[in-house]
């Protein structure tokens, strides 16, 4: 007879821990696919790089008060330079 | 940018959509630019977009390099100085300057995307944004040509570049920009108001200097390296000389000077 009641329990333990592991579980996976979904930190498609090209970034990286090279005219200028 | 832009050797319409995509971000005179939303922003802790971070990590570096001159945090020292919209709807006003608003460099944090700054901080990226943009634009030339933007120019191939005062040079790598108080500048208060903020006042400069000219690897190491060299006054050449760069600073009354590195790589006309 106490056999029989500790088998209950037992059996009703079983359950309870299924029950709160599926519960569990489908809250996981509910929030996951929200957060896929919606969450815009979340990317859902393969990064891409960004817009500019690779030698603007080259050109960027390296010319932190760098000097660049000049020299004489030789004709008659295409472009002028003047106060920004 | 409120500048007339010029290139030639790429396709008009990419330039202008380089230039278009950094207006919208970066121009102060617009209240939904994202730069004006964060400066306006009650929130210490920001989420920035790409090209705002890689701008204002520009910014900051130029701030390094330059031990402060080039400031990505005198947004509130402009305004007071009236520069509060666009250049062509500025008019003499009779009141005051606002107060000085020097240097807030300290203040602020970039990791990433991620910008702390204490509300109320305006940033102005002007110093760096527009050379950002000619140097992008050139990036995509697709042979010999330039791309110029108020006189700030990168180049592909040697173009030869009208300079202030009537003198000419042929920029045969890198880019050329030319800082200086010749146009921009307006009244306040019956006193005399340009947008070179000098970051250890935080008023517009006193330099002796009208425009100063220099030749970078970049338009963008041209143009900080100019407004440095520009905000240093007499100490300008000198400096541009200790990083190997060339100056041609001319003086409010006309005086032309070159530094050694100019000299030595150019004979004006």
């Amino acid at each position: 007879m106490a056999a029989s009641r500790i088998d209950r329990a037992r059996a009703r333990a079983r359950g309870a821990k299924l029950a709160l592991g599926t519960v569990a579980a489908l809250a996981f996976g509910a929030a996951f696919v929200g957060s896929k979904s919606y969450a815009p930190g979340h990317s859902k498609h393969r990064a891409r790089p960004l817009a500019a090209p690779r030698s603007f970034e080259r050109a960027v990286r390296l010319s932190a008060l760098e000097g660049g090279q000049i020299a004489p005219p030789v004709q008659p200028p295409a472009v002028v330079t003047s106060t920004s | 940018m409120g500048c007339e832009i010029a290139a030639a050797g790429a396709d008009p319409a990419v330039v202008a959509g380089v230039f278009s995509r950094y207006d919208e971000v970066f121009t102060r005179f617009r209240e939904t630019s994202e730069l004006s939303r964060l400066n306006a922003s009650p929130a210490a802790l920001l989420l920035v977009s790409p090209l705002f971070a890689r701008a204002l990590a520009c910014a900051l570096e130029a701030a390094a390099d330059t031990e402060g001159l080039v400031d990505p945090t005198l947004g509130a020292a402009l305004e007071g100085a009236g520069y509060d919209r666009d250049f062509a709807l500025l008019h003499e006003e009779p009141s005051a300057p606002g107060a000085a608003a020097p240097s807030r460099l300290a203040e602020l944090r970039l990791d990433g995307l991620l910008l702390r700054r204490p509300p109320g901080l305006l940033l102005d990226l002007n110093g760096v944004v527009k050379a950002l943009a000619v140097d992008e634009a050139a990036a995509t030339l697709s042979r010999d040509g330039f791309v110029s933007a108020g006189g700030d120019l990168a180049v592909r191939g040697p173009v030869d570049v009208g300079l202030p005062g009537g003198d000419a040079v042929r920029v045969v790598r890198g880019g050329l920009a030319t800082s200086g108080v010749v146009s921009r500048r307006w009244r306040r208060g019956g006193e005399e108001q340009h947008h070179l903020i000098d970051p250890r006042t935080g008023r517009p400069s006193t330099s002796p200097w009208a425009q100063v000219t220099v030749s970078g690897a970049s338009c963008l190491a041209a143009d900080v390296a100019a407004k440095a060299a520009f905000l240093l006054g007499e100490d300008g050449p000198g400096w541009l000389d200790e990083r190997g760069m060339a100056g041609r600073f001319l003086a409010a009354e006309g005086e032309v000077v070159l530094n050694d590195v100019w000299q030595g790589e150019v004979v004006c006309t």
